[in-house]
């Protein structure tokens, strides 16, 4: 009750949905904290950047959970700026999840996780609108 | 056609028992506090909006509205008509304007709304009308006027800007893994 009502005081106040049963080590650093969802497991120096989201798959929440289904984070890394963390997968250590990229399978040690950057466009005329 | 508070209370009640049903679903109990769940608040504030906004009582509709965006980050507008039944998981940075069916579901940082054209399909000058059963995953914009059908799943990241007929699953593209020799 009590830890539910801390977090809900963050949550008003600083608009970042951060489940008091994740765990993150030392040196979390949030420098933009609207909009941050975080559920999961997290080792030392993480960096979550604004509106980043990490957070078990498509179920259902509840306000306390299986914390097995969770994302686990290793050392040193970085989501950045509207990425999104999904399901029980893991992230190695010093890895990097770029900005507005999808990560819904493992990602390996060392490695920079890009978004495919293709963009659909087509002609819309004004009778379309 | 105003909303009248029988209908609003029956939809609430529908909110409350499909809110419990889907923790259920995970092998939790009861909640002991449902109010301070996320989804339980900006779900009935947005209930009290739309009722105070169909009987033409804006102030009040504005202040409700006002107090869910303070207290949940989810900005729902109050002439969004939202059908019985929706739960929204993580209501931070949520926007819904527009028409929507029967038990839907709504995850973080999803939009849907106007801003494209002003054609109407039934829910407002450049507003969506979204069908039954919706699932709407982590940010996903559904934007325009246009219609989308029944069981539909969003997946996550997708932009949809055109029609969508029933029982399909929209998906956007998957990210690429690139190896770094060097430590930054």
């Amino acid at each position: 009750m009590i830890a539910q009502l801390i977090a809900s005081f963050n949550y008003v106040v600083h608009k970042a949905d951060i489940s008091p049963a994740s765990t993150a080590e030392g040196g979390l650093y949030i420098p933009h904290t609207v909009g941050i969802v975080f559920y999961g497991k997290a080792g030392k120096n993480l960096t979550l950047y604004g509106r980043s989201l990490v957070a078990p798959g498509f179920l259902p929440k509840a306000r306390i959970e299986d914390i097995s289904l969770w994302p686990t984070l290793g050392d040193n890394i970085i989501v950045g700026a509207y990425a999104l963390v999904i399901g029980n997968v893991s992230v190695g250590d010093e890895s990097i999840v770029a900005p507005q990229c999808v990560a819904t399978k493992s990602v390996p040690e060392r490695t920079t996780l890009f978004s495919s950057g293709k963009i659909h466009s087509h002609h819309v005329t004004a009778d379309d609108r | 056609m105003p909303i009248t508070w029988s209908e609003t209370t029956a939809r609430m009640k529908d909110d409350k028992d499909r809110l419990l049903k889907t923790i259920n679903e995970q092998g939790f109990g009861k909640p002991l506090f449902l109010f301070l769940h996320p989804s339980y608040q900006a779900v009935w504030l947005h209930r009290v909006s739309h009722f105070f906004f169909g009987r033409g009582q804006r102030v009040l509709a504005r202040f409700f509205w006002h107090l869910n965006l303070l207290l949940t980050g989810a900005d729902i507008s109050p002439i969004s008509d939202l059908g019985g039944g929706l739960v929204i998981n993580c209501p931070l940075c949520v926007i819904l304007v527009g028409k929507m069916g029967q038990n839907c579901t709504v995850f973080g940082h999803t939009g849907l709304g106007g801003g494209v054209g002003r054609k109407d399909v039934g829910a407002g000058p450049g507003l969506p009308v979204i069908g039954n059963e919706v699932v709407f995953s982590y940010s996903s914009s559904v934007i325009g006027p246009i219609h989308v059908g029944d069981r539909v799943f969003i997946g996550s990241k997708c932009f949809v800007l055109d029609d969508v007929p029933n029982d399909t699953v929209v998906e956007s593209d998957p990210s690429v893994p690139k190896p770094r020799k060097s430590i930054i």
